[in-house]
């Protein structure tokens, strides 16, 4: 087993790695001492490159070719840290803004250098309150410290830092509804081109980076991108914070080396499944991710391996679920999230995700019909064509699809758990329409209240 | 010229610009791609995801509304996918939609219903329960909105705030609960509220006075030229049953964009009013036509004969036709020049006529400057003030601001001098068109030393100046054309123009004096002196509008016989011998001239009440019972006529107005007639005696004025009688907001509320024009003293 990066300090100075005493007297800022004496911006980036850090926001991408993407001449230029953290079952960045905020100051004041970006803001998701406060904490003992601010340690870089805090919208942790919002705006994600690095906040170049993402980068630029890279697999370097949740012993963070198996994660840091059940099914890489199976647990804890398989380590949010769960009520919870968490913006994902939660809800009340199921399907392929993961969309951004992943995945892995919903409903399908002939689809329209059984039932 | 560039869609080829849009350019080609949220006026958003295509290269099904098009780009739209996204689109647009089409006012002709129709899946799968709002809920005075049928396209809040400059109106909530909302305490107050409703995909937005008044299947509708004002937006008049019922812009490029005020969207409403005028009254005695003319035609035979004298105020509101047989009736039958459609509330006739280098609207935004010495745009023109608003707003053009009240465009403005005479040019850019846009901004303002400053200014910069001049009255420009102007005859010419009265002769047998006439006001002196034997009044109420009221009391009752020919009783026709009932706009054919000098038809499609009928007839029947060949017996005959007599209006024919390009109408060419400042410019006014503040009249788009009052849904609008003070003025004097005071001014007083305006002049007391109290003696140095009263 690798050695733990992120979270060394916190465990071993419990009471005071958020304070900058706690931080300096575990090798706090030498990180950054040693990148303003010794190295370039560029070598910085070069290192990052080097490292393979991918993104541990949802998407992956590789750190350093992100931070490629803003144009060579154009400033000011902005980094963003997407601290907005709200998927359900996700609670790794919280941790890391808690309990080692300077961890998090530091990289953000390194990677400003290597990014030559004069201004950074945090956007910490609002509910979280002690993030927040150690946030606020850190970069004011930081300026005071002269870590931040002009001239940093004597060399000619200025840097600040502005800490965020958002007003409670899931959406806002995309990363163009993410800039609206800093911005003032309804957080509404943007259409892209442009691209965020090239006119992002206040139409500036801007790089968006997540929490853990960025507090993986004081550590790459004291110890080198070679030594980051030398753990994980191949193109899943380092180590990584999985939030493990759901139905087993011992749930929590856990930072471990990517290319561990689901298995073992389950069994050597979970401590097996609760009451010695049986796994039923595991959400992988957090809520936006497709399902897997039992037969699917000796998948490593790797990002191309697991989107081969059609899903995604996302987050790093894995949930896991045994023999006794109500399968289509999980996932009907999940729809329900995205449902409520949908910023309306688009018409497939305002309406296609309350419907996906109604028709779950329907069944969920024993009102479901057997052609619900099918319905289910071609509503999902409405707002992510394809159901493929990553996903098509009819969208502008991936939330609407993202709530079609619990669906398709449960319909496809347990088709039996809906069937058994639906049994016996035949009489509520609706009658055959009996208007002109039109396409094939033959469900009366219904305007207005719920159907109730007998209105249906008599056409 | 941008580059032209070829893409393929659907294996076809489409001719197109590089850059613009690709679902522009694919309804350009012949390819309609459907579409809610994209409209070709407002910036695209991609939000409803109608019209999804593919797009050879690009991932994914592509907003067609954001992708540019660019060389050699090969286009699908008619593939599995897109029909399956499209259909998916509808199907979930209308799961929540209440499918009330039979008592929505948009049913038939409704974007949703014609887009399912051409491109839905034809039935739902959707047996859940809709959401329901309390509803429709008035989000202003004139619009109501319905968050059930409402399809959160957007393009209502992108009008008001891109278009209007008037953001308040935008999305509250989320996701399913997304809802189009105003702001707590702020009601949706814009002029331009009225697009919301037009471009609106759907029946959520519903304009209170149409709402329930028709079917789309059973209006009859023409094209026609709104005459609220002298802007010239195009516009089509529906009717049903012999009452118009709608009035909604047409996309003309020249003009108005399809965009209009919410004062012309809705200003149709007093043509069908009850108080319309319906027969001749002699005193208060009901007489037919044929009497009516005798009597007129009897008075203008002694006047022939005994040599007495005639003169005609008014005229702004009538159609070049209307205008130019009033013009030759006064010259011809009785003999004088003595005519004007102006009340020395407008500009120098001659200086507007004579313009030379006239700017259009479309040069506003090619220009490298405006300058803006004129009256609030907002208040008075309000879709040129989108149009110099869509001008500047960028800083594409830069903007300066040469006196007048402070306004909505200030805020984009270089730079801000309080008189236009303090205007210093040396701010202008030194490459580049200037557009000056002159105008009255205040009441008693002094406007021959404004006229000769914008003179100066224009010849100064030489050949990239170009002049706007701009009257407020419906077609003022026509009637100025037309030659509703002591010193000026048809086609922009002086009166005294021999070449001119040379062509005329040809039609005009008759002879009338080479001097100029007397304007309004001298006149009303005239009249009061005993001198005028006939006044005619033609759609002009000198009692209102005139800045001496005492002048036009004393001068129509010293007018031996006054004729009053208008749509509605006036403080006027009280004083009449004889009330003519007019038709008006809606009820007539002809053309009207706008600010730009652009000649545009306008078009009846009502029958006028009872027996009113075009002015021109009247004038055509008088000359005719006294034997005089009058011609002008159709409106096309009168253009025809026009066209030969007036060299300006040569190119206005019937046929110029066919087609396509016909709706943009005719710009007519500039005349002969020059104009210059006699005398020197009065010395500004001295700073207000005493405790008196300087007062400064001016108008706002809503009044108590005739027409506005007959219009039930404007008539309360108004700001009614106050008093606009800048802050520090009223500070000063112990002043707060809603404060009643006694304003008196010279010998009248009146009641008024205060008004604290950030955007007024310090030490200037504004007073809205005709908001319900008397009119005011003013001129330039008009000062009114402010007591405050014991609420």
């Amino acid at each position: 087993m690798a050695e733990l990066i992120l979270t060394k300090r916190m465990l071993e100075r419990p009471h005071d790695a958020h304070t900058l005493e706690g931080y300096e007297a575990s090798g706090g800022y030498l990180a950054l001492r040693q990148v303003l004496a010794d190295m370039t911006p560029e070598q910085v980036h070069a290192e990052v490159k080097t490292s393979g850090l991918r993104g541990r926001g949802g998407a992956g991408f590789p750190a350093g070719v992100k931070w490629g993407f803003v144009p060579a001449d154009s400033f000011p230029r902005y980094l963003v840290i997407n601290g907005d953290e709200g998927e359900p079952g996700t609670f790794k960045d919280r941790m890391l803004m808690e309990r080692d905020p300077h961890q998090l100051v530091e990289g953000v004041i390194i990677s400003c250098f290597a990014l030559q970006a004069e201004h950074a803001f945090i956007y910490c998701r609002g509910e979280m309150d002690l993030a927040y406060r150690h946030l606020c904490d850190a970069v004011a003992a930081a300026e005071a410290a002269g870590y931040l601010g002009r001239g940093i340690l004597g060399s000619d870089f200025d840097c600040r830092i502005t800490v965020h805090r958002a007003a409670g919208a899931y959406i806002c942790g995309e990363e163009t509804a993410l800039l609206e919002s800093l911005e003032g705006l309804r957080g509404w994600p943007r259409m892209r081109p442009p691209f965020p690095a090239v006119a992002g906040l206040y139409a500036k170049p801007t790089v968006v980076n997540n929490v853990e993402t960025i507090s993986n980068v004081p550590h790459i630029a004291a110890r080198g991108g070679a030594w980051y890279a030398s753990m994980g697999t191949e193109k899943s370097t380092g180590t990584r914070l999985f939030c493990l949740s759901g139905h087993v012993n011992r749930p929590g963070n856990y930072e471990i080396e990517l290319g561990t198996t689901f298995r073992e994660l389950f069994d050597r840091w979970g401590k097996g499944i609760r009451d010695g059940n049986e796994l039923k099914a595991f959400v992988p890489g957090g809520a936006s991710a497709p399902w897997f199976d039992a037969s699917s647990v000796d998948l490593p804890l790797d990002m191309d391996v697991v989107q081969q398989h059609g899903s995604m380590l996302g987050s790093g949010a894995v949930m896991v679920m045994d023999h006794t769960t109500d399968i289509v009520r999980a996932a009907w919870r999940l729809v329900k999230f995205f449902a409520h968490e949908s910023c309306g913006q688009c018409t497939p994902c305002r309406e296609g995700t309350d419907w996906l939660e109604e028709i779950m809800e329907r069944l969920l009340d024993g009102r479901g019909r057997p052609s619900d199921i099918g319905l289910l399907i071609d509503v999902s392929d409405n707002i992510s064509p394809g159901l493929t993961w990553p996903p098509a969309q009819t969208t502008i951004c991936p939330l609407g699809p993202s709530a079609t992943a619990p669906i398709a995945s449960t319909i496809r892995l347990f088709p039996g758990d809906y069937e058994r919903l639906v049994a016996g409903n035949e009489d509520l399908e609706p009658a055959e329409s009996t208007g002109p002939a039109g396409p094939e689809r033959t469900v009366a329209v219904t305007i207005g209240t719920k159907p109730d059984r007998e209105a249906v039932a008599h056409g | 010229m941008a580059e032209q560039v070829t893409i393929q869609v659907d294996g076809q080829p489409i001719e197109a610009t590089a850059g613009e849009l690709l679902i522009a350019a694919c309804e350009k080609g012949g390819v309609y791609i459907p579409r809610f949220c994209w409209h070709p006026r407002l910036r695209s958003v991609a939000m409803c995801r109608m019209c999804l295509v593919e797009v050879e290269g690009m991932r994914g099904l592509q907003p067609a509304c954001y992708v540019p098009v660019a060389d050699g780009m090969e286009v699908r739209t008619e593939t599995a996918a897109v029909k399956k996204a499209q259909e998916g689109v509808l199907e979930f647009l209308l799961i929540n939609h209440p499918l009330d089409c039979p008592v929505c006012d948009r049913g038939g002709e409704c974007p949703l219903q014609d887009q399912t129709l051409a491109f839905g899946p034809g039935e739902s799968r959707f047996v859940e329960e809709k959401r329901h709002f309390e509803k429709p809920i008035a989000i202003s005075d004139l619009v109501l909105l319905d968050r059930e049928r409402c399809i959160q396209c957007g393009r209502c809040v992108r009008a008001a705030s891109e278009v209007a400059g008037d953001p308040l109106i935008d999305f509250s909530y989320r996701g399913n609960d997304t809802q189009i909302t105003t702001f707590p305490d702020e009601p949706f107050k814009s002029y331009f509220s009225g697009n919301t409703v037009q471009v609106c995909p759907v029946g959520a937005l519903t304009a209170a006075p149409y709402r329930f008044k028709a079917r789309p299947w059973d209006v009859s509708s023409v094209e026609t030229t709104c005459t609220a004002c002298s802007v010239g937006c195009r516009g089509v008049l529906q009717q049903t049953r012999n009452t118009p019922v709608r009035f909604f812009g047409a996309d003309i490029e020249a003009t108005n964009w399809g965009w209009l005020c919410d004062k012309g969207r809705f200003g149709y409403e007093y043509v069908s009013h009850p108080d319309r005028l319906t027969r001749p009254t002699k005193g208060r005695v009901p007489v037919t036509w044929a009497e009516a003319i005798d009597e007129v035609a009897d008075r203008v035979e002694d006047l022939r004969a005994g040599g007495g004298a005639a003169a005609a105020i008014g005229g702004a509101r009538l159609t070049n036709e209307e205008a130019y047989a009033l013009s030759k009736f006064m010259r011809v039958v009785c003999s004088t020049n003595d005519v004007d459609c102006q009340l020395d509330d407008g500009l120098p006739g001659a200086f507007v006529a004579g313009t030379q280098q006239r700017a259009t609207v479309a040069d506003l935004a090619g220009a490298a400057a405006i300058v803006l010495a004129a009256p609030d745009l907002k208040e008075e023109l309000p879709v040129l003030y989108l149009r110099v608003r869509d001008a500047v707003v960028g800083g594409k053009v830069a903007l300066h601001v040469a006196g007048g009240r402070q306004s909505g465009l200030d805020r984009f403005a270089t730079t801000r001098v309080a008189a236009a005479a303090d205007f210093d040019a040396a701010a202008l850019p030194a490459e580049g068109d200037v557009v000056v846009v002159v105008g009255r901004q205040h009441l008693g303002q002094d406007t021959e030393a404004l006229a000769a400053w914008a003179q100066g200014l224009v010849a100064s910069l030489g050949g990239r100046a170009r002049l706007m001049p701009v009257l407020r009255r419906a077609n003022a420009h026509g009637a100025l054309d037309m030659g509703l102007s002591p010193e000026l005859l048809p086609g922009r010419v002086a009166v005294h123009d021999h070449q001119a009265r040379e062509r005329l002769s040809a039609r005009w047998a008759g002879s009338f004096p080479l001097e100029a006439g007397r304007d309004t006001r001298a006149i009303l002196e005239a009249a009061a002196a005993g001198r005028i034997d006939i006044l005619f009044l033609v759609g002009a109420d000198p009692l209102a509008d005139l800045c001496d009221p005492d002048l036009a009391l004393r001068g129509l009752e010293g007018a031996r016989y006054v004729v009053v020919i208008d749509l509605f009783r006036t403080a006027a026709s009280a004083h009449a011998d004889l009330v003519l009932p007019a038709a008006g706009w809606g009820e007539v054919d002809g053309t009207v001239t706008n600010i730009e000098g652009r000649v545009q038809r306008v078009a009846a499609n009502v029958v006028a009440p009872g027996q009113a009928a075009s002015d021109a007839q009247l004038f055509r029947e008088v000359a005719e019972a006294l034997g005089i060949e009058f011609g002008c017996g159709t409106p096309q005959a009168t253009m025809a006529e026009i066209a030969e007599v007036a060299p300006a209006y040569a190119g206005v024919k019937a046929s110029a107005f066919r087609g396509r390009a016909g709706r943009e109408g005719v710009l007519a060419t500039p005349g002969s007639v020059t104009w210059t400042l006699v005398g020197d410019a009065q010395p500004a006014p001295s700073a207000a005696p005493g405790d008196g503040l300087a007062l400064r009249v001016g108008r706002r788009l809503y009044d108590r004025g005739t027409l506005v009052s007959h219009c039930p849904s404007l008539a309360e609008l108004g700001p009614g009688t106050v008093v606009c003070l800048h802050p520090d003025t009223a500070a000063a004097r112990g002043l707060r907001d809603g404060d009643k005071v006694v304003a008196t001014v010279g010998e009248a007083t009146f009641e008024a509320a205060v008004v604290v305006d950030a955007a007024a002049v310090a030490d200037v007391a504004f007073v809205p024009h005709a908001q319900g109290g008397d009119p005011l003696h003013l001129d330039a140095s008009t000062t009114v003293a402010l007591t405050k009263r014991a609420s």
